[in-house]
């Protein structure tokens, strides 16, 4: 425990000496994004990534942020110690005074190795180009590669889906259920199902053309007595259990926001 | 002169006399009399008999005169005159030459009807008949109405159609009783579906049904025609029975009429695999209470029962169009008409086009824009 305890420590003092001239501002005056240091969108608590991956991930998070004013960035513990994952990135989020103007807007990514847990934590502005399901899609791209300890490829992936998430939300049309469907798959389902509603009214219209069609039974000529059984026999053999995963439905869309304004996608990797 | 030909003819002006469905008596062409069936057996019963006796006769004459011919290298080979025989009208004394098997006929000269008694004696006897209920105009109004809402009809079919033929036609026919035990064993099964947790559970309880029974069924008609299409003569069923009478020759006139050319054990099998059919859907609505039921296994055993012979009425009506000949039936008692149209392929694209286009415009825009 107390190393646990520890491990969060030296993670939130290597934090600190990163994010401390954004905190130093944001002590004095509403966070100013503009004097954010561009290393302090990594902070690699875990030493996952070498100093020019670190700074490479580092430049274009800066980026991003000062093109679309959202802050994105990159946490990760050895340990959380005690604390849930989202718990531990709104501590972070709050201690620091992080995100961009005065709406805080970002996006953090935070990640402990120790039990390899994730969330992904929206706040501001972050909240309408990150939904849910944005969050849900975003974590399943980058999960493949730390799932196989590419911690590079899997930040890279991140920030592309920030990218992505970003440029969407500036046109108007943030990534929500229904923006991945495939063209093709619309396409499919645009000209297939006309095509078959269309060649089945037809085929009933088509049908009435034709009525001379063979008797294959015999049902209204059947005597007054009907069928008579003489044997009626219906035997238990067997029960059998199948069970099927239901997929979470994600047919509302939009974003779920707790009361600190803040929206979470927690998992493990 | 001897003929094998019967006319009916008006007891009071000799015109010719018709039967007419809608009061199902006998009407006079020219005096307008009316007269019962039963009242018309009775004076022609005599004159029926006779004329069997005569066309005996002629038959033998025609087989010598055929003989001489065939001496003199003029007469008709055998493969010409095959199915086919020759009857003189005792109107007007013409030579009707006629299939084998026609019973009714008109004759081609002067028009009066004409009954071949000979080809009902004996074994050749309808026991029942339906008479016509419905006439030619009701055929006529029955076709141009079952043109009607037929989307894919080509427009010059029907504006420039002209029935080319119409015909009432009494068709033999055997009714068959029979019964019909059967032997089947289903699967079945019943499922229960809840939810727990992310996992949706199935449970399915299965059984093994088994069903033996009997059953009756009376008098199911099959065409005893080889002239008449028989899907046609299926599809313009049922007859309601209860308007069978015995046969008399009176009902004909007016009509054609031919005898029977398929026997009772050729028509058996349409008769058994509609009844085997009937027995194996009546079997399986007695499996009931479960969610899902298939056939494993099924066998039936047909016992013919009493066949009899009758005459049903049909209107034939006959078009032709494009090079084509298109051949409705209509069931002259019940008016059911039916009968293969053709399909105007514009007129079909028009529609499929009209259908699927603003569909996929609907769902493609819904899909992309929304």
């Amino acid at each position: 425990m107390k190393k646990q305890i520890f491990g969060l420590c030296a993670a939130l003092c290597l934090l600190w000496t990163l994010l401390c001239p954004a905190v130093a501002k944001a002590e004095q005056a509403p966070f100013d994004a503009a004097k954010i240091p561009f290393y302090t969108m990594v902070s690699d608590g875990a030493d996952l990534l070498t100093d020019a991956e670190e700074e490479k991930l580092s430049a274009r998070a800066w980026e991003l942020t000062q093109e679309y004013q959202c802050a994105v960035y990159i946490v990760t513990f050895l340990s959380l110690g005690d604390m849930e994952p989202w718990e531990a990135t709104a501590y972070i989020f709050e201690e620091y005074g992080m995100g961009y103007g005065e709406d805080q807007s970002c996006i953090i990514l935070m990640f402990s190795t120790e039990y390899r847990d994730y969330d992904i934590m929206a706040h501001g502005y972050g909240n309408i180009a990150f939904t849910d399901y944005g969050k849900e899609k975003m974590a399943e791209a980058f999960l493949d590669e730390f799932g196989e300890d590419d911690w590079y490829g899997g930040f890279t992936e991140y920030l592309d889906c920030c990218e992505r998430y970003l440029n969407l939300a500036a046109e108007g049309t943030p990534f929500d259920v229904g923006s991945d469907r495939s063209p093709l798959v619309g396409i499919a389902v645009g000209v297939l199902v006309p095509l078959l509603i269309a060649f089945l009214i037809c085929s009933y219209f088509k049908a009435q053309m034709k009525t001379a069609n063979m008797q294959e039974a015999a049902q209204v000529y059947i005597d007054g007595q009907g069928l008579m059984l003489t044997r009626q026999n219906d035997r238990f053999v067997h029960t059998t259990r199948s069970e099927r995963y239901i997929a979470p439905k994600q047919e509302s869309g939009g974003t779920s926001v707790d009361s600190s304004g803040s929206s979470h996608e927690s998992g493990k990797f | 002169m001897a003929t094998g030909v019967t006319t009916y003819q008006c007891p009071a002006c000799t015109g010719p006399l018709h039967f007419v469905g809608e009061s199902g008596k006998l009407e006079c062409d020219y005096c307008g009399t009316t007269y019962d069936v039963a009242e018309i057996e009775k004076i022609y019963r005599e004159k029926e008999a006779a004329s069997a006796a005569a066309q005996a006769a002629v038959d033998a004459a025609h087989d010598r005169e055929s003989a001489a011919a065939e001496q003199m290298g003029v007469s008709w080979d055998a493969q010409e005159t095959a199915g086919m025989k020759t009857y003189n009208c005792p109107s007007c004394g013409a030579e009707m030459i006629c299939d084998a098997s026609t019973a009714a006929s008109s004759c081609p000269y002067c028009g009066n009807p004409a009954i071949v008694p000979g080809q009902f004696t004996g074994g050749l006897r309808p026991e029942l008949v339906i008479p016509f209920k419905l006439d030619k105009q009701a055929a006529v109004d029955a076709l141009k109405k079952y043109y009607q809402g037929k989307k894919f009809l080509p427009k010059a079919f029907r504006e420039q159609n002209h029935i080319e033929e119409i015909q009432g036609v009494y068709v033999p026919f055997w009714l068959c009783d029979c019964q019909v035990d059967g032997t089947a064993t289903y699967h079945a099964s019943n499922s229960r579906t809840w939810q727990e947790g992310d996992y949706e559970i199935t449970e399915t309880d299965h059984y093994e049904v088994d069903r033996s029974g009997r059953i009756g069924f009376e008098r199911i008609p099959v065409d005893a025609s080889t002239k008449m299409p028989d899907a046609h003569m299926d599809a313009i069923e049922p007859y309601d029975y209860s308007a069978l009478k015995p046969f008399s020759t009176a009902y004909l006139p007016g009509f054609l009429a031919d005898r029977y050319d398929v026997n009772q054990q050729d028509s058996l099998p349409r008769i058994q695999k509609r009844a085997e059919n009937s027995a194996a859907i009546e079997l399986r609505n007695t499996v009931k209470g479960y969610g899902s039921v298939h056939a494993q296994s099924q066998s039936f055993q047909f016992h013919r029962g009493d066949m009899k012979y009758a005459l049903m009425p049909v209107w034939m009506l006959s078009t032709k169009w494009n090079g084509q000949n298109f051949l409705f039936a209509m069931n002259g008692q019940t008016g059911k008409l039916i009968g293969d149209l053709p399909v105007d392929k514009g007129k079909y694209f028009a529609w499929f086009a009209g259908i699927a286009v603003p569909l996929m415009a609907l769902i493609l825009g819904f899909w992309f824009l929304l």
